[in-house]
């Protein structure tokens, strides 16, 4: 069971790393990049994406019940999580490095992650807390509002 | 014996004549496109990872993770991301529904009824509806409801899980659409319900946003 699930998690691992980089690409979302070229990224992407999934086929029979060693549909659900959220965590940090030289104009917390387009993830995100910090008050009643 | 009540159990004993004659075309059906098991050694190949419970509800997820990120207009970009919850909450309800209906009904998997050729493991739930089926259906209803051309290949692909499923020995054609019906309901539910649940989807994308996720 154990092996199974950390299998899957490495499977959608994986392959999230890959679909991020093929999305991120046609969203352009630049800062979030390793590659910046469009035809390297995307290609990455699905390479990633494909792989993923060839990585969990070819490494073990996966029609398995649950009961006998198959994950459960919360299981499923929860190494799916995990898997993805991990994904996402390393590709922020590692292209917050890779892209630290981005550093674009100052934008308020309703840019979101359109500012990715020219500044870092680490630099984007601390000009969000601190605006936010600054701000937070106006934020919750607008937000709350109907 | 009135002539009322010999009418009721005339119309009774009709419809379950209905019901013997689809459930009978049902498993022809179902003999014809699992007969092909062992005929085409790629199809065979083919459809074990297809009806894996790990390919097509993956790349389903995977499409809503792309969803949420790949539009580059804001507004089009919040009705996707708006999409992505729509489709996670369609999927949900879609099992549920599933999961009531087999408090009531019970149909034996036809493995356990036919001689079958399974390229499947045994599962133990009721075979209608398909609760796999259903589940995947709702998410991709829910994309096409978002995005037609990223939800017209969902649908394809659910298509594709559905058929895998009888041709692998492991439903009837029947419990497909019985998910398909259970899912486009569960989807319709859930778009009825957007304008009621807009509120807390807007303030959890804007939270989002604060992150730099949305």
């Amino acid at each position: 069971m154990f092996t199974f699930a950390t299998d899957y998690f490495i499977g959608v691992f994986v392959s999230t790393l890959g679909t991020l980089q093929f999305a991120f690409s046609v969203g352009g979302l630049r800062a979030l990049l390793i590659f910046q070229n469009a035809l390297v990224a995307r290609s990455l992407g699905l390479a990633l994406a494909v792989g993923g999934f060839a990585l969990f086929f070819e490494t073990g029979f996966r029609n398995i019940n649950d009961y006998e060693g198959g994950l459960d549909a919360p299981t499923q659900a929860l190494f799916f999580f995990f898997g993805a959220a991990s994904a996402l965590a390393v590709t922020l940090a590692a292209t917050s490095v890779i892209n630290r030289r981005m550093v674009g104009p100052e934008e308020d917390e309703e840019a979101g992650i359109d500012s990715l387009r020219h500044t870092s993830y680490a630099v984007s995100l601390a000009r969000a807390v601190s605006y936010w910090r600054r701000t937070w008050r106006t934020w919750t009643k607008r937000s709350l509002s109907p | 014996m009135d002539e009322a009540q010999s009418i009721s159990i005339g119309g009774l004993g009709g419809l379950a004549g209905v019901f013997s004659i689809i459930e009978r075309a049902d498993e022809a059906l179902f003999l014809a496109i699992n007969g092909f098991v062992g005929t085409l050694p790629f199809a065979d190949w083919v459809a074990e990872g297809v009806v894996s419970d790990y390919m097509v509800p993956v790349a389903l997820a995977l499409a809503l993770i792309a969803m949420w990120f790949m539009e580059r207009e804001r507004d089009i970009r919040i009705r996707h991301q708006i999409g992505v919850f729509a489709a996670l909450s369609s999927m949900a309800l879609a099992s549920l529904m599933v999961f009531i209906l087999n408090m009531f009904y019970f149909r034996p998997r036809p493995f356990e009824d036919l001689d079958v050729n399974l390229l499947f493991y045994r599962p133990t739930d009721s075979s209608f509806p398909s609760n796999a089926v259903a589940a995947v259906f709702g998410i991709a209803f829910a994309i096409w409801g978002v995005q037609r051309k990223l939800g017209w290949a969902a649908i394809a692909a659910a298509s594709l899980y559905g058929l895998a499923r009888v041709y692998a020995g492991v439903h009837y054609p029947l419990d497909i659409l019985g998910g398909v019906a259970t899912a486009a309901a569960a989807a319709w539910v859930i778009f009825r319900l957007r304008d009621l649940l807009m509120p807390l989807l807007v303030l959890a994308i804007r939270l989002a946003r604060v992150l730099r996720l949305a």
